[in-house]
C-alpha cells in the first residue's frame, strides 16, 4: 500500500473520530444582548426569562463565569442546570460573559484596539458595573441577586469591597479564592511557569489547548487538569462540552494578577497599590459562600478565610461534599457541573436565594 | 521422538549428566544449579527465619504511673538518639493501635516510624469513653515534667493526632505562668480539627447529630446507609479492599469536640513552632478548621518560618487526597506525609 493511500485512510478515521467529539450542542438557549461598557467593549448577556406559571421573585439573577470560561458551561447540564433549575423556580436570569469572550467578538492579538490586553481590575471596574447597570435597565428592578463562580465571584467581592457597589442584593460565590495562604506544590508550579508565559505570549491560549484535548484527542497533562475538577465525579459528554464550548482563551494581565496572587498571597490591583482582599471586611450583603471539599483552586480553607472576613450579618459557608449527605466530595468546576450538581448545590443555591427573594 | 527426549532430558531434567552442546540445555542447567544453591539459602533462611520467631518475645511495652487520670506507654526505639522526646495524645476517635501497626513489617505506623528515625515516643491515653480535655491539662502537664526529667530535662516534642489532639489545644490554653512552657520545644498535629466556629462544621453536626460521646460503633450500624462511616471516613484509599462491616474495627469513640481554640489560645504559646498537617478529604478534621490557627500564628509570632502548614493531598505530589483515615492508615503514609514530619522535627 502506498505512502499516500495509507495517508488517505488515516485522515478519513481523524476526521470520523474527530466528528463524533465534535458534536457538543447546548440546547438551552436564550436571548443574547451586548451591553457597552465604559471603554467600549461588548459584553455578552445571555437573558432566560422565567418558565410559565412560576411565581416571579423580587431580584433578577445575574451569573458569571470562572478565569479561562465563558456562560456556557452553566447550562451544559440542561434541565439540571443552574440556570433551569432558576427559571423553574420564577427568576429573571442573564448570563453574562466577560469581555474578550468570543460572542461579543473575538480580540486581536497584535493590532486593533481590542486587544488580550486587558485585566482583573477591567472585569471588577467595567464589566460588572455595565452588567449590572443594563440588567438593571431591562428588568426595572431595584438591585440584582449574583452568582458567581470562582473568577465570577471574586469580582464582585472586589466590587462590593473595594468600589462600595450597593445594587446587589444578595450574593452566593462557589470556590472563589481570594487569598492564598497555603499554595500547594503544583499551584506555584502552575503559577511560575505563568510567569514566564507572561512574558512572551500575547494571549494565554487556554481555549486552544482544550480544543486540542476535546476535539483531536492530544492530551493534556493530567495534573493540571485534576486541580480543575475532579474526572471521577463528571459525566464525559460533559467534560467534552465543558472543554469544547466553554473555555476562553485569557489575557496575560489577568493572569498576572492570579500569579500576584499566588506570589503574595492576596488578590492586588494589576498595579499592585490597592489590596483588593484587605477591602473583604466592606462586604455587608447576605452572603452564601460555597467550597467543594476537594477543591484544589477555590479551597474551603480559602472560602473560610473570606468567611470569616466579610461582615455580613447573614452569612453562610457551605463545603460541599460526602459529610453533608453529598454523592461527591466535590472539586472546582464539578461545583457547577458534577454528576449529582443540581440535586446537590443548585436546589441548596436556589433555596437559599429563596429565603432572600420573597 | 528419542531425539526430542533427548533434547528434553538435556535441557531441564537430567542436567547433570554430561556436558550439553545446546544452549538451551546450558542455559537451563545454570539455572536448575542457580536454583539447587538458592534452595539451599532458602532452606537456611527458613529456619533462621522459624528459630527467631520461636525466640522472639512480644514487645515489652512500658507502662509509666505518672498519672493517676492518664495512662502513659513509652516506645523506645532500638537505637535512642540524645534528641528530646516525642508526646502523643492518643487520636480518640481512630484506635490507638494505628499509631503502631506492627503486624504490618512495611509500613509500621507514626510511632514505629518515629522510632526507627531515633525518637523516644510516649503516648497518652485517656481510657474514658468522654475524655475531659480540660481536667487533663494540668495532668498533662505533670506529664510532660517527668518525662523531661526523665530525659535529662530536655524540652519534649508535643502532638496532637486526630481528635486527640484536641487535648494539646486545651493544654496550649494554660497561661504562660506555668513553669512547664518551657518543657515544650515543638508542636505537631496530624488530623485535628481546630476551630470548628463557623456554619455546617463538624463539631455543630456533632451536636445536632447527637454524634458526641458516642461509640462509633453505634454510629455506623451495619447494614444502614448515610451512616457516620459512610459520611465521615471514605476509607477508599486505606482500606478498600476491607470489607465494610470490618471497617468499623479502627474506629473508637467521638469525644466532645472543643468549638473553639482560637479566642482561648494563650498568646504565650504563639512563639512556639507548629506543624499542621491535614487530608485534602479529610472532612473530621478539615482544613478550614486549622488555618485560622495557623493565620493567627503567623501574624502573632515572628517564627513564621518554623511554623508549616502541610496539605497531603494531589496537587501537593502525593498519591493520593488524603482523608482523615489515611493520615494513619495508608499505606504511603510514611513516606509520603510522615517524612515530611521528620524533616521538621530534624530542623
Amino acid at each position: 500500500m502506498s505512502s499516500q493511500k495509507i495517508t488517505q485512510i488515516m485522515t478519513i478515521f481523524f476526521i470520523i473520530f474527530s466528528a463524533s467529539y465534535c458534536s457538543a450542542t447546548i440546547h438551552l438557549q436564550g436571548e443574547i444582548h451586548h451591553p457597552k461598557t465604559s471603554d467600549n467593549w461588548d459584553l455578552t448577556l445571555e437573558h432566560h426569562s422565567p418558565r410559565k406559571n412560576t411565581v416571579a421573585k423580587k431580584y433578577p439573577v445575574i451569573i458569571c463565569h470562572g478565569l479561562v470560561g465563558n456562560r456556557n458551561y452553566f447550562k451544559i447540564k440542561e434541565e439540571e442546570s443552574i440556570v433551569y433549575r432558576l427559571i423553574s423556580n420564577g427568576y429573571d436570569v442573564w448570563l453574562l460573559d466577560l469581555r474578550g469572550r468570543k460572542d461579543a467578538g473575538t480580540p486581536s492579538l497584535f493590532f486593533g484596539d481590542k486587544k488580550y490586553d486587558y485585566s482583573f481590575d477591567d472585569y471588577a471596574i467595567k464589566d460588572v458595573d455595565a452588567a449590572i447597570s443594563y440588567v438593571l435597565d431591562k428588568t426595572k428592578a431595584e438591585k440584582v441577586n449574583w452568582i458567581g463562580h470562582s473568577m465570577g465571584g471574586m469580582v464582585v467581592y472586589t466590587r462590593l469591597g473595594t468600589f462600595k457597589e450597593n445594587r446587589i442584593a444578595n450574593l452566593v460565590t462557589l470556590g472563589s479564592p481570594f487569598s492564598f495562604p497555603n499554595t500547594t506544590k503544583y499551584l506555584k508550579a502552575m503559577s511560575s511557569n505563568f510567569t514566564f508565559l507572561l512574558r512572551v505570549l500575547p494571549v494565554i491560549p487556554s481555549a486552544n489547548l482544550a480544543h486540542m484535548e476535546s476535539d483531536y484527542k492530544i492530551p493534556l497533562p493530567n495534573t493540571p487538569i485534576r486541580l480543575f475538577y475532579y474526572k471521577e465525579n463528571t459525566e464525559k459528554e460533559v467534560e467534552h462540552a465543558l472543554k469544547s464550548l466553554s473555555t476562553n482563551n485569557e489575557s496575560p494581565n489577568v493572569l498576572k494578577q492570579f500569579a500576584a496572587g499566588i506570589e503574595t498571597g492576596e488578590i492586588l490591583s494589576l498595579d499592585r497599590n490597592t489590596s483588593y482582599t484587605a477591602n473583604l471586611k466592606n462586604i455587608k450583603v447576605p452572603a452564601l459562600l460555597i467550597a467543594g471539599r476537594r477543591d484544589h483552586l477555590g479551597t474551603p480553607m480559602i472560602v473560610r478565610y473570606v468567611y470569616d472576613n466579610i461582615t455580613s450579618s447573614d452569612k453562610t459557608m457551605f463545603v460541599a461534599g460526602r459529610a453533608d449527605g453529598l454523592a461527591e466530595d466535590y472539586g472546582h468546576v464539578d461545583l457547577v457541573m458534577g454528576t449529582n450538581s443540581d440535586k446537590d448545590i443548585n436546589i441548596p443555591i436556589t433555596n437559599w436565594l429563596n429565603e432572600r427573594n420573597k | 521422538m528419542n531425539i526430542l527426549i533427548q533434547f528434553f532430558q538435556n535441557t531441564i531434567f537430567l542436567p547433570s549428566t554430561g556436558k550439553s552442546k545446546n544452549p538451551l540445555a546450558i542455559f537451563f542447567t545454570k539455572q536448575t544449579l542457580i536454583r539447587k544453591k538458592f534452595f539451599k539459602f532458602e532452606v537456611i533462611a527458613l529456619i533462621f527465619l522459624l528459630i527467631s520467631c520461636a525466640t522472639q518475645t512480644p514487645r515489652n511495652i512500658p507502662k509509666h504511673n505518672f498519672s493517676s487520670l492518664l495512662q502513659v506507654k513509652e516506645f523506645t526505639p532500638k537505637e535512642p538518639k540524645l534528641i528530646s522526646p516525642v508526646v502523643i495524645y492518643e487520636p480518640i476517635l481512630l484506635k490507638e493501635s494505628v499509631l503502631f501497626r506492627i503486624e504490618d513489617k512495611k509500613e509500621k505506623g507514626l510511632i514505629a516510624y518515629l522510632n526507627d528515625k531515633g525518637y523516644t515516643v510516649y503516648l497518652i491515653t485517656s481510657g474514658e469513653v468522654s475524655p475531659n480535655f480540660k481536667n487533663h491539662s494540668l495532668e498533662f502537664d505533670s506529664i510532660l515534667n517527668q518525662i523531661a526529667q526523665k530525659h535529662r530535662n530536655r524540652e519534649v516534642i508535643l502532638g496532637g493526632t486526630s481528635l486527640g489532639g484536641q487535648a494539646v489545644l486545651e493544654y496550649m490554653t494554660i497561661p504562660f505562668d506555668l513553669n512547664n512552657y518551657a518543657r515544650v520545644a515543638k508542636v505537631f498535629f496530624i488530623g485535628t480539627g481546630i476551630d470548628y466556629n463557623y456554619t455546617g462544621s463538624f463539631a455543630e453536626k456533632s451536636d445536632q447529630f447527637g454524634y458526641e460521646e458516642k461509640l462509633v460503633s453505634e454510629l455506623c450500624p451495619k447494614g444502614v446507609k448515610n451512616h457516620f462511616c459512610y459520611k465521615y471516613i471514605r476509607l477508599n484509599n486505606s482500606l478498600q479492599k476491607v470489607d465494610n462491616s470490618k471497617k468499623e474495627m479502627y474506629y473508637n469513640r467521638v469525644p466532645k469536640i472543643g468549638n473553639d481554640y482560637i479566642s482561648r489560645f494563650h498568646y504565650s504559646k504563639l512563639q512556639l513552632p507548629y506543624l499542621f498537617i491535614y487530608g485534602k478529604l479529610d472532612s473530621i478534621s478539615p482544613e478550614e478548621s486549622i488555618y485560622p490557627l495557623f493565620h493567627k500564628l503567623r501574624t502573632g509570632s515572628k517564627m513564621d518560618s518554623r511554623n508549616t502548614l502541610y496539605e497531603a493531598s494531589e496537587a501537593n505530589g502525593q498519591s493520593i487526597d488524603y482523608d482523615h483515615a489515611d493520615l494513619f492508615l495508608y499505606p504511603d503514609v510514611n513516606k509520603e506525609v510522615y517524612y515530611k514530619l521528620y524533616r521538621w522535627l530534624e530542623k
